[in-house]
C-alpha cells in the first residue's frame, strides 16, 4: 500500500516550479565559425577567404602581365612554371576566388531579401565553405608541388584534379542551399515575380551553375582515370588544361556576371529612390543572359581550340557551331537592355546624388557591356579571334566587371553584413581605381589579340614553350598597357581592404540599420541581423514592401 | 451556406525544401553522368570516323546489362509503392517496399560487379576500358548515394518523422531514385546498346 500513497511532504516538494535552465552563450571567435550553421558567418567566412585569394590572384596577375610585356623570352619565370602560373591564375581568379565571392554575398543577403529565418540546410552551407577552403588550399598546394595542369609531378597533378573536383563539389552544395531557399523559403505573399532582383538573379545563375559546373566534374573525373592508368584517352600532363579551358571562356563566364546584374538593379533603383522600371522585364533580362551564358555544350569546342592552337582548322571548325556563335552574337543585346531599363530608372528617380555602391554599378555595367561587344566581335569569323589574346581579354572584362559589382554590393550591405557602414568617398575611390584598372587590362589584352598575339595559356600548352612568341610591337604595347592595369586594379582590392579595416575598427555608435531607405525585406532587420533575422514573418504585397510602407505611411514616396 | 462560413481554412502547406533540395542535387547527377556520357560518345565517334573499330576487343555481355534495367525499373514501382504507403500511414507497406528498392539496388551491383568479371578488361587495356569503368564505376557510386539515402528515409520513417503530415524526404529520396534509374537507362543505351 505504500506504493501507492502519495507521502503528505510530496505536493510541498511540487510546488516550487522549476528554474528555466541558463541558455548557453553563443559560441564566439573561432569557435563560433567552426561549428556554425548561421548563414551570417557562413557568409562572412566566405567572402573573407574570397577577398584574401583575391589579393593573391590580383597579385599574381600583375606577375603575369609584366612576364609579357616582352615576348622575346622569359624575364621572371620559367618554361615550367609559367603555364601553371597561368592556369592558376585562370582557374583560380573563377573558382577560388570569383565563384566563392558570389556566393558568400548571397548566403548572406538571400535569406534575408526573401525574408527568411534561416538558410535551407545550413549544414550543408557550413560543409560547402569548409570544404572551399579546404581545397583551395589542396590546389594551391599541387601547383607548389609541381602539379597542376602541365605539372612534372604526376602524383601533384592527380592531387590537383581530385582538389579541383573537390572545390567545384564543395561550390555546388552551397549553390544548391541558396537556390532551395529562393524557392521555397519565401514569406507569404512573395511570388517569383516578387523576389528581389539579386536574390532572383541568384536563382538564375544557380540553376544554370547546377547545369553546367557537374559536366566539369564528369570530365575531371575521367581525366583523374586516364591520367592515372595509362593516359590514352585524355592525353598526359599538357593535355588536361584543353579539357578544363571551357570553364574560363566564352559564354560560360557571362554566366558568372548574372549575380552582378541583380546586383546593379538593387542599387540602381534605390540610389535613384523608385522602383526598378518594367520589374518583370529586367527579370526576363537576367534569364536571357543566363541563358546565353550556358556554356557546357562548348567543352568539345574550346577542347579542340586549346588543342590545336594556331591550327586554322580548328578555327574554322568552331565558327561552324552555330550555336555558339549565335550565343556570342546575341550576347550585347540583353546587355543594352539593362542598360537602358536601369538608365531610365535612375533619369526617372528622386534622388540626384551619386553614391559609392551606384559609382560600383555603372562601372560594373559598363565593363559588361564592353565584356559582351568583344565577345560579339569575337563571334565573326573574318576576325578570326577565338584563339588570341581577344578572348582573354574579353573574360577578363567579364570577371573584372563582376568583382566590381561584388565590391559594390559588399559596400551596399555592409552595414547589414558586419554593423558598420563603409566610407563613401574611399568607395568611390576604389570605384574609379578598379574601372580604369579593368579597363586597361581589357584594353591592353584586346589590342593584343588584335594584332594576332595567340591566347597565352593555349600557346603555353606545350612542353617545349620557351616564351619567344612572334608579335608585332603593337602587341606588346597591348600587353604593357594591361600589364598596368593589372597593377591598377591590385591597388583597387588594397584599397578596398583598408576602407573595410577602417570600417569594422571604428570607434563609432551603433549605425543606422537602413542607411540607403532600403525597398526590400533585409532592411526591415537589424543590422546585423539577430540569429533568427527577424522578430515576425512579414506578409509581402509586391516587390519593393518596404517602400510600399514608407508610402503608405506618408512619408517616402515612390513610383509606381 | 453555413456549412461553407463555418469550414476550416486550409492547413498552411510546409515548404517543400527536402523535396527540391533532391531534386536539384538529382539534377546535378544528371548534368554530371552527362559530361561523362558526351566525351565518351566523342571519343567513339572520333575514333570510327578515323577508320578504327571501337571495342573491337572487348565483348560487352548483354544479359548482365539487360537483367540490372529491368531490376532498377522494378525498383522504381517499389519507390513509388513506398511513397504511397508513406502518404497513407501505411507504415508495414512503407518498410517493405523501401527495404525492397534498397535490395535492387544491391543486386544491380551485384549484377554490375559479375559483368566486370565478364569483361575480362583492364583500365590500363585501353581508351575504352578507362571511360567505361570511369563511367559504370562512378554509376555504382551514385546507386550507394540513392541507396543510403533510401535506407536514410526508412529510419526515420521508422521513427515518426515521415507520415501523412509530412512525407516531404520520401519525395525527395523518390525524385533522387527515379533520376538514378533514369541515368542508368541512358548509360545501357549508350555504352551497352550502341557498343
Amino acid at each position: 500500500m505504500t506504493l501507492i500513497e502519495t507521502r503528505p511532504d510530496d505536493t510541498a516538494e511540487k510546488a516550487e516550479p522549476a528554474a528555466e535552465p541558463t541558455p548557453r552563450p553563443e559560441p564566439t571567435g573561432v569557435e563560433g565559425y567552426l561549428g556554425t550553421g548561421d548563414h551570417k558567418k557562413i557568409g562572412r567566412a566566405y567572402i573573407g577567404f574570397g577577398v584574401l585569394f583575391l589579393v593573391a590572384s590580383t597579385l599574381t596577375s600583375v606577375l603575369l602581365g609584366a612576364e609579357r610585356i616582352n615576348q622575346s623570352g622569359f624575364d621572371y619565370l620559367d618554361t615550367e612554371t609559367y603555364f601553371q602560373a597561368l592556369t592558376l591564375n585562370s582557374q583560380g581568379l573563377t573558382f577560388i576566388v570569383l565563384l566563392p565571392l558570389i556566393l558568400g554575398l548571397a548566403i548572406y543577403v538571400v535569406p534575408l531579401q526573401v525574408g527568411a529565418r534561416s538558410l535551407a540546410f545550413p549544414r550543408a552551407a557550413a560543409l560547402s565553405l569548409w570544404g572551399y577552403v579546404l581545397s583551395s588550399g589542396m590546389v594551391i598546394a599541387s601547383y607548389a608541388t609541381n602539379g597542376g595542369p602541365g605539372g612534372g609531378q604526376a602524383n601533384a597533378v592527380d592531387i590537383w584534379v581530385l582538389s579541383f573536383s573537390l572545390l567545384i563539389l564543395s561550390l555546388l552544395i552551397g549553390v544548391v542551399s541558396v537556390v532551395t531557399t529562393v524557392l521555397t523559403m519565401r514569406s507569404p505573399g512573395m511570388y517569383l515575380d516578387r523576389v528581389p532582383l539579386f536574390s532572383w538573379s541568384m536563382l538564375v545563375a544557380g540553376v544554370l551553375w547546377i547545369a553546367t559546373l557537374p559536366v566539369m566534374l564528369g570530365i575531371l573525373l575521367l581525366v583523374y582515370l586516364d591520367h592515372r592508368y595509362g593516359r590514352i584517352a585524355v592525353g598526359g600532363n599538357f593535355d588536361i588544361y584543353a579539357w578544363v579551358h571551357w570553364a574560363s571562356r566564352q559564354p560560360q563566364v557571362f554566366l558568372y556576371a548574372v549575380p552582378a546584374l541583380g546586383i546593379i538593379s538593387e542599387i540602381v533603383q534605390v540610389a535613384s529612390g523608385s522602383r526598378q522600371k518594367a520589374y518583370r522585364t529586367m527579370m526576363a533580362l537576367i534569364g536571357i543572359v543566363g541563358a546565353l551564358g550556358f556554356g557546357a555544350y562548348t567543352v568539345l569546342t574550346w577542347s579542340t581550340l586549346s588543342s590545336e592552337v594556331l591550327s586554322d582548322v580548328a578555327s574554322y571548325k568552331a565558327y561552324d557551331e552555330w550555336v555558339f556563335i549565335a550565343a556570342l552574337w546575341v550576347l550585347p543585346i540583353p546587355f543594352l537592355a539593362l542598360l537602358g531599363g536601369w538608365t531610365s530608372t535612375i533619369i526617372s528617380g528622386r534622388r540626384r546624388r551619386i553614391s559609392a555602391p551606384l559609382l560600383y554599378a555603372l562601372a560594373s555595367g559598363l565593363l559588361l557591356l564592353a565584356a559582351a561587344i568583344s565577345a560579339a566581335i569575337a563571334g565573326v569569323e573574318r576576325f578570326e579571334l577565338l584563339q588570341s589574346t581577344w578572348v582573354l581579354g574579353s573574360a577578363n572584362l567579364a570577371i573584372l566587371g563582376t568583382i566590381v559589382a561584388l565590391f559594390g554590393g559588399l559596400h551596399y550591405w555592409a552595414v547589414k553584413i558586419w554593423g558598420r557602414p563603409f566610407a563613401n568617398g574611399a568607395g568611390m575611390l576604389v570605384a574609379l581605381v578598379l574601372l580604369v584598372g579593368a579597363a586597361l587590362v581589357g584594353l591592353g589584352e584586346l589590342i593584343a589579340g588584335a594584332f594576332d598575339q595567340p591566347d597565352m595559356a593555349l600557346l603555353a600548352n606545350t612542353p617545349v614553350f620557351d616564351g619567344v612568341v612572334d608579335v608585332s610591337s603593337s602587341a606588346e604595347t597591348g600587353n604593357l598597357i594591361a600589364a598596368a592595369g593589372w597593377a591598377v586594379v591590385a591597388l583597387g582590392v588594397i584599397i578596398f581592404i583598408l576602407t573595410f579595416i577602417r570600417a569594422v575598427t571604428a570607434r563609432t555608435d551603433e549605425s543606422e540599420a537602413d542607411p540607403w531607405e532600403g525597398f526590400t525585406l533585409e532592411w526591415a532587420a537589424a543590422s546585423p541581423p539577430p540569429p533568427a533575422n527577424f522578430d515576425e514573418v512579414a506578409l509581402v504585397t509586391s516587390a519593393t514592401p518596404l517602400l510600399d510602407e514608407r508610402a503608405a505611411s506618408g512619408g517616402t514616396e515612390g513610383d509606381a | 451556406m453555413d456549412a461553407i462560413h463555418t469550414a476550416p481554412s486550409r492547413p498552411v502547406e510546409r515548404p517543400r525544401v527536402q523535396a527540391v533540395g533532391a531534386t536539384l542535387v538529382a539534377a546535378m547527377a544528371a548534368v554530371f553522368f552527362a559530361g561523362m556520357i558526351g566525351v565518351y560518345l566523342f571519343i567513339r565517334a572520333q575514333t570510327l570516323a578515323a577508320g578504327d573499330d571501337w571495342l573491337a576487343d572487348i565483348s560487352i555481355p548483354l544479359q548482365p546489362a539487360n537483367v540490372m534495367m529491368v531490376t532498377l525499373l522494378a525498383s522504381c514501382v517499389t519507390m513509388q509503392w513506398a511513397f504511397y504507403a508513406v502518404a497513407r500511414n501505411d507504415r508495414v507497406n512503407a518498410y517493405v517496399a523501401l527495404g525492397i528498392t534498397v535490395l535492387f539496388g544491391a543486386a544491380t551491383i551485384n549484377a554490375q560487379y559479375w559483368m566486370y568479371q565478364q569483361l575480362n578488361m583492364g583500365i590500363r587495356d585501353s581508351v575504352e576500358a578507362v571511360l567505361i569503368y570511369g563511367i559504370t564505376g562512378a554509376y555504382i557510386a551514385l546507386l550507394i548515394s540513392a541507396m543510403a539515402y533510401v535506407a536514410t528515409t526508412t529510419f526515420r520513417t521508422l521513427g515518426g518523422s515521415y507520415g501523412p503530415h509530412q512525407h516531404d524526404g520520401v519525395a525527395g529520396a523518390a525524385i533522387y531514385w527515379y533520376v538514378t534509374v533514369a541515368i542508368f537507362s541512358v548509360i545501357w543505351l549508350a555504352i551497352y546498346i550502341t557498343k
